[in-house]
């Protein structure tokens, strides 16, 4: 049984002055929410009586239903935000009617879709993909860029590095707000040049071994060639460093421009 | 009106919060409207309380939900990822959008067709805006495919989309005669030619005389309707989000392409 209110817009202001007072029971959860905002009239059972404002209302197994409003005035206007107590996941409906919202305790929103549930992408599980203004990190020609442990000593007064060696290339000082944004990746292009012998690239990140693959392959001296690469650069969580390693297999210039970025934090 | 007064449908209610709570398998609450919204949240420059877990609120970027982090913890807020705050890579039929060899490989020029010589290959130093127009609308970035042939000598090329040449490369190549290619992520812009603006570009630069051919395969839009391609096949595309003005992209100063 459904309990309809016809009305033309319904529009539920919080009285600021009071909202303190909601404070420990809304942070303890549903249970103790439903505690903290019973100071006028404890739990009530209301099914088929009014709701009444401050209070928990108990509607038992029924749904309510408000119907009205316009064009311009939604049936309900909540200042400012509304709280939809998460669902144990094991009772999401499947077939829920179209439009159904329902979160989770793990903070993941659910729309009922025409083809069934879909999730709402949300920064704590989801990226988004981004193109930036190119950033040169590394130019090994004019020592360049910023290397962890030591590189620069891997690259010789000709501006190659070593054949067999490992740098890291450090991004933070080059491209900004690469943590705070929950950076996972970046699109970059690598080249290589000055070549004295074929050779390859692995670009990876660095807290993992170096995969057996490759990022860019040279086939003979004096060669300049480029590549388009996307290599995971978050040290997190134990750090707020964001690099990414570049193997060399026999001696090369790299450089590095950095064009996109894949990131948990939307645009501002 | 106060705590405890009955809700007044169609009415202004003040109130602390009000928890509708039931244990059915109906909705708690539905809400109706078939002539407009259904439901609005009203923004609020109230941070200080901290919401409980499942609270939806508006914010600069859209909306976000509050969740629980773990036992004895407390909860964190999350972003809505939507077509307002994020971009997301919608591939496209590859598409020759410059051939500096042919007539129409040069019809998308809206500057540099003097760039280029006798030969079809642009001249060093050349700088070509190419519009997207038709495409794609609002695109933050694209996808591309960057060749260079008939080299002459070594040289590089340069994609970028907005302000100034950024000092990096794209696409190098070492010796005259070679064909080389090479994947490109760019941001889009705009341009003003002529008295004209044009709202989707990329620039091609190049250093040395060499044929350049770009092959866009895909942009990064808040919606794929934004593409052209995705538009005329999705039954959608009549739908308010075909529609929607490019609220994520729209083109701000810094976005502006600008001659070298």
């Amino acid at each position: 049984m459904t309990e309809k209110n016809d009305g033309r817009l319904v529009d539920v202001d919080k009285a600021t002055t009071r909202r303190r007072l909601l404070r420990a029971g809304a942070a303890a959860g549903a249970g103790a929410v439903a505690a903290g905002v019973v100071a006028v009239d404890p739990a009530r059972a209301a099914a088929g009586e009014p709701v009444l404002l401050g209070v928990e209302n108990d509607a038992g197994a029924s749904g309510t239903t408000l119907t009205g409003g316009g064009a311009l005035n939604a049936t309900l206007a909540v200042t400012s935000k509304v709280r939809i107590v998460p669902t144990p996941v094991d009772r999401i409906p499947l077939d829920a009617p179209l439009g159904t919202v329902v979160t989770t305790d793990a903070g993941d929103v659910m729309v009922a879709g025409p083809n069934g549930p879909a999730w709402l992408h949300t920064s704590r599980w989801s990226n988004v993909t981004e193109a930036i203004r190119p950033v040169r990190v590394l130019d090994t020609r004019k020592h360049q860029g910023e290397l962890l442990s030591d590189g620069w000593q891997f690259v010789d007064r000709n501006g190659r590095v070593a054949g067999g060696k490992t740098i890291i290339v450090r991004l933070d000082n080059y491209v900004p707000d690469l943590y705070s944004r929950g950076t996972t990746s970046v699109y970059l292009n690598l080249t290589v040049t000055r070549t004295v012998q074929r050779g390859y690239l692995t670009t990876h990140n660095p807290l993992r071994p170096r995969p057996a693959t490759s990022s860019l392959n040279y086939s003979g001296p004096n060669q300049t060639l480029a590549n388009l690469v996307e290599v995971m650069v978050s040290m997190a969580p134990t750090s707020e460093l964001n690099a990414f390693a570049i193997f060399v297999s026999t001696p090369a210039s790299v450089v590095a421009d950095v064009c996109g970025l894949t990131t948990r934090q939307p645009l501002d | 009106m106060s705590d405890g007064d009955p809700l007044l449908a169609g009415q202004v209610n003040t109130s602390r919060s009000t928890t509708i709570r039931s244990a059915g398998p109906e909705p708690t609450l539905t809400l109706d409207n078939d002539q407009g919204p259904a439901l609005r949240l009203v923004p609020s420059s109230d941070y200080e309380f901290t919401p409980g877990p499942g609270t939806l609120a508006p914010n600069q970027t859209g909306l976000t939900v509050t969740h629980t982090v773990g036992e004895g913890k407390p909860t964190a807020t999350t972003n809505i990822l939507s077509s307002g705050n994020g971009y997301m890579p919608v591939a496209t039929p590859p598409t020759r959008v410059l051939d500096t060899r042919t007539a129409a490989g040069r019809a998308r020029l809206i500057d540099g067709r003097g760039d280029i010589d006798s030969q079809g290959r642009a001249v060093g130093g050349a700088f070509f805006v190419i519009n997207l127009g038709g495409l794609v609308r609002s695109a933050q970035g694209l996808f591309a495919t960057v060749t260079a042939t008939k080299t002459a000598g070594s040289g590089y090329a340069t994609v970028w989309g907005t302000g100034e040449w950024p000092g990096t490369s794209t696409l190098n190549w070492w010796d005259k005669g070679q064909v080389l290619s090479n994947g490109v992520l760019s941001e889009c812009g705009w341009y003003e030619v002529n008295g004209t603006t044009y709202n989707d570009v990329v620039a091609v630069y190049v250093s040395a005389p060499a044929g350049i051919v770009l092959d866009v395969t895909g942009f990064l839009v808040p919606d794929p309707l934004y593409v052209a391609a995705t538009a005329a096949r999705s039954a959608s595309a009549v739908s308010p989000r075909a529609a929607a003005k490019a609220t994520a992209t729209s083109r701000r100063p810094e976005h502006k392409l600008v001659r070298p």
